[in-house]
């Protein structure tokens, strides 16, 4: 608390000698009262007690002259259903100081940073996950040149409250070099072609205390990433490595790891094409080998996959493999132009997605050890090679269509084959192969007052069955909106799971603050950001939604 | 250019100095030993849906194959993963105690599996995840020990009576208050496990799966009973129990687990096994 205190009056003391400091931040606050609903399976014994769940935040930053500080009250008192228990406490999660010259920039405290696309670090923030694997230490940042960025970070990670103590985990600490060839030189600084470069190099110190492994005490990686554009195409890849890493995600076997990304990109008036490319053979990184979960993860894998979001096009969302996975994405956008046969009097936009993620082929190191041993290398894999077995498949096409100066639509199919067996920890369970459909109509009823309607149909055999989603949105414009939905279960093979659930919500926006207040029922299921996931446990309460930022 | 060739040398000796390249053999040959007279308790929360549990029982019993008597594994089967459900799943091992514990030390909440290793607390949470259990038993087996256990136990197979002695005397003066708790586990129950291992056995389930120790029942209650408060070196207290073994435990598969810990902070300061 003492530290708290000190840098309040610190950063007061900024402020009082500050000419015109500059003090933004934002609040937000959700809380749900959990009552007992035996229909969908909510009895006292599943609460365990929990009657009400409370996550909230305070995020000041205040910038003056070359000085910028912040900090980050938290309070989950107890989490909501569905976040990590270990969060449970409040206090200062995030603090920290930052001084800038043209030169270089220092931060110290609790700081976000990432290296290239992340796949040897990343430390970021996901509010709606509960995840936050911020760096507690420093954080350098040198501009020796103009088109060279250089950066060092060195500390230890956010263990939700647990502070750092002596090998109560690991430490990280990383270089970084970023150079933009066109600004770097001079006389490219105009030419028709672009390319930057970078590369990072990390370092995690964890103590080995084991008495069965011989463990790495320092587990070292690099990546190398380039991002190239001519014309209207851009070309970009990233590969990273990693040195013998056993710990408790990849079952404590010693092959090193590796993961590359690919992309091609076109645009131009009108249409737009992306294809994306990735690898990922055993390149699970964690500041302390024990932990499972999302914890302690020092980097991050992008998802190739769209993400959606709408209820039931989004009910089985992909979850990253850190162990091996092979994807592919390839995403169209094409505007048929105003006033011709398809395109009508205001244009049509498509967008055609495909994303398919299977796994990588695993052989034996050889003819005595298991795939997956631990305490062995594991497996051999063929880096081109690419498994039969399908994690996840996804095309989809989506049509946005203005009908008149009052109404629009979006419409949108998806064909989803979801191995919920591997994604979701559902051992033996057949993978889902669904066919989901939706509409989403807005009609502005004046100025003012505009209604939303959307119907979602998914087609199961699998899981959970069939589910089909209503919901129709009233806006007042800017302040009033309320809403009635309800999803239901309605081909659920057990013919008591055919539940409804429903949901009423109110809520008002003044400027950029929101408050909703929703009541009803959730559905169980899995939320994903970046192809990171937590579950949420069917729940039946009340919400209530707070947000503001200055 | 000159900077940034410098610059990459500098990357690369960084990053060289930041590896530990490991050779084979991976495992050690032998493993560290402690002081002969100290023992530990891990406690494996576990349950028959559990998919990872598997894996994680391997780890204890690789744990118990290096340590031998001086590790005392302990199964409690509680919360989401251990409730019975249709068969194969309908094996019932939960217990008043283990559910309580649960529940207390907030283990399942955290998911399964997760230890407890004789009860010390890491620093706000109490549960240990499987990958940090050969590390954490091995601090523990060095740690200084306080206390022995006595632990002798009588059956007699015609009337399944049972009959358990522990006398528990403090090696060094102490201050607080010290319960013992007693709790009777079975060995070799066979029935249905969800895995998803291959290391562990057949995945999806593993349909003759033998459950290893697991806990029955906290025989003098859940939290056990208190024996002294603020012992002096060569104070002992010994405590006598006797029970019938319900009917339906195996008495040849039976032993009786006892540990000693401190009412305040719940670490376990000595633990006995005896099998019957």
């Amino acid at each position: 608390m003492k530290k708290q205190i000190l840098f309040l009056a610190l950063l007061t003391s900024l402020v009082v000698r500050a000419q015109q400091p500059v003090v933004n931040g934002s609040f937000q606050l959700d809380a749900q009262a959990y009552v007992t609903d035996a229909a969908i399976g909510i009895t006292d014994s599943a609460l365990a007690g929990q009657r009400s769940g409370f996550n909230g935040f305070g995020n000041v930053v205040i910038n003056w002259g070359d000085f910028r500080a912040g900090m980050r009250y938290e309070a989950f008192l107890p989490p909501l259903r569905g976040f990590d228990p270990r969060l449970e406490g409040n206090g200062f999660a995030n603090v920290w100081l930052n001084y800038r010259t043209d030169f270089a920039e220092i931060t110290a405290g609790n700081f976000y940073e990432q290296f290239g696309s992340g796949l040897l670090f990343r430390a970021y923030e996901e509010w709606s996950l509960g995840f936050d694997n911020s760096l507690n230490g420093l954080k350098l940042q040198v501009y020796p040149t103009k088109g060279v960025v250089l950066k060092g970070v060195y500390g230890s990670q956010r263990y939700f409250w647990q502070p750092y103590t002596r090998n109560s985990r690991g430490l990280v600490r990383g270089l970084d070099a970023d150079f933009n060839l066109n600004e770097l030189i001079p006389e490219r600084e105009n030419a028709p072609w672009r390319l930057s470069l970078g590369m990072s190099g990390l370092s995690k110190y964890q103590r080995d205390a084991d008495p069965i492994y011989v463990l790495p005490e320092n587990v070292g990686g690099w990546a190398g990433r380039f991002t190239a554009g001519w014309g209207n195409f851009i070309l970009a890849g990233e590969y990273a490595t990693k040195i013998n890493d056993p710990g408790a995600v990849n079952n404590f076997i010693y092959r090193e790891g590796r993961a590359a990304l690919a992309s091609l990109s076109y645009a131009t008036r009108g249409f737009g094409a992306v294809l994306q490319l990735k690898r990922v053979d055993n390149m699970g990184f964690k500041s302390d080998r024990t932990q499972l979960g999302n914890a302690l993860d020092i980097n991050f894998i992008p998802p190739l996959n769209r993400i959606h979001a709408y209820s039931l096009t989004g009910k089985y969302p992909y979850a990253t493999q850190v162990n091996g996975e092979m994807g592919l994405q390839l995403q169209l956008n094409y505007k048929i132009p105003r006033n011709s046969l398809l395109g009508g009097k205001y244009g049509t936009s498509v967008a055609i997605n495909f994303s398919q993620v299977n796994d990588i082929v695993r052989q034996p190191v050889n003819d005595t050890t298991p795939i997956g041993q631990d305490g062995s290398e594991g497996y051999k894999s063929k880096f081109f090679a690419v498994s039969d077995h399908v994690f996840f498949r996804d095309l989809n096409v989506e049509i946005d269509k203005r009908f008149s100066s009052r109404l629009k639509g979006v419409f949108q199919y998806m064909n989803l084959h979801y191995d919920i067996a591997t994604l979701q920890g559902h051992a033996g369970e057949e993978a889902v192969e669904a066919h989901i459909g939706l509409a989403d109509l807005t009609y502005r009823i004046d100025t003012r007052k505009t209604i939303r309607m959307e119907a979602q149909l998914l087609l199961t055999k699998q899981d959970l069955g069939d589910w089909a989603a209503l919901m129709a949105e009233y806006t007042i414009a800017p302040k009033w909106f309320v809403s009635v939905s309800d999803q239901y279960n309605f081909g659920n093979p057990d013919n008591a799971m055919r539940k409804h659930f429903y949901t009423v919500a109110a809520g008002t926006n003044r400027g950029a603050t929101r408050l909703a207040l929703s009541a009803g029922r959730q559905a169980e299921g899995v939320v994903c950001v970046g192809g990171v996931c937590r579950q949420v446990p069917a729940s039946s309460g009340l919400t209530l939604t707070f947000s503001t930022s200055f | 250019m000159k900077n940034i060739a410098i610059l990459f040398v500098l990357l690369a000796a960084i990053i060289g100095s930041g590896c530990d390249h490991i050779e084979p053999p991976y495992k050690q040959q032998s493993g560290q030993v402690g002081t002969a007279d100290r023992k530990v308790l891990l406690e494996d929360f576990t349950g028959h849906t559990c998919v990872n549990c598997p894996t994680a029982a391997l780890i204890a019993h690789n744990l118990k194959t290096l340590y031998g008597d001086r590790l005392i594994v302990m199964a409690v089967h509680a919360g989401y993963f251990a409730r019975p459900q249709s068969a194969p799943f309908d094996a019932d091992y939960r217990s008043q105690a283990g559910e309580a514990w649960d529940q207390f030390f907030n283990i399942s909440a955290n998911g399964n599996p997760n230890a407890l290793i004789n009860r010390q607390k890491n620093n706000t949470y109490w549960h240990y995840p499987p990958g940090s259990w050969s590390t954490k038993v091995s601090e523990a087996m060095q740690s200084e020990a306080h206390a022995k256990i006595e632990l002798n136990t009588s059956y007699e197979a015609s009337t399944r009576k049972l009959g358990i002695t522990a006398k528990t005397t403090f090696l060094t003066r102490l201050q607080g208050n010290f319960r013992l708790q007693v709790c009777l586990v079975e060995d070799s129950l066979v029935s249905a496990q969800r895995n998803n291992d291959p290391n562990a056995g057949t995945t999806p389930v593993i349909s003759q799966y033998v459950h290893r120790h697991v806990l029955r029942e906290a025989v003098n209650g859940i939290w056990g009973e208190q024996i002294l408060s603020n012992p002096e070196a060569g104070y002992s207290a010994t405590k006598s129990y006797q029970l019938n073994l319900p009917a339906g435990y195996n008495a040849q598969h039976c032993a009786v687990i006892v540990f000693v810990y401190d009412a305040e902070t719940y670490e376990v300061l000595q633990v006995e096994e005896k099998h019957l």
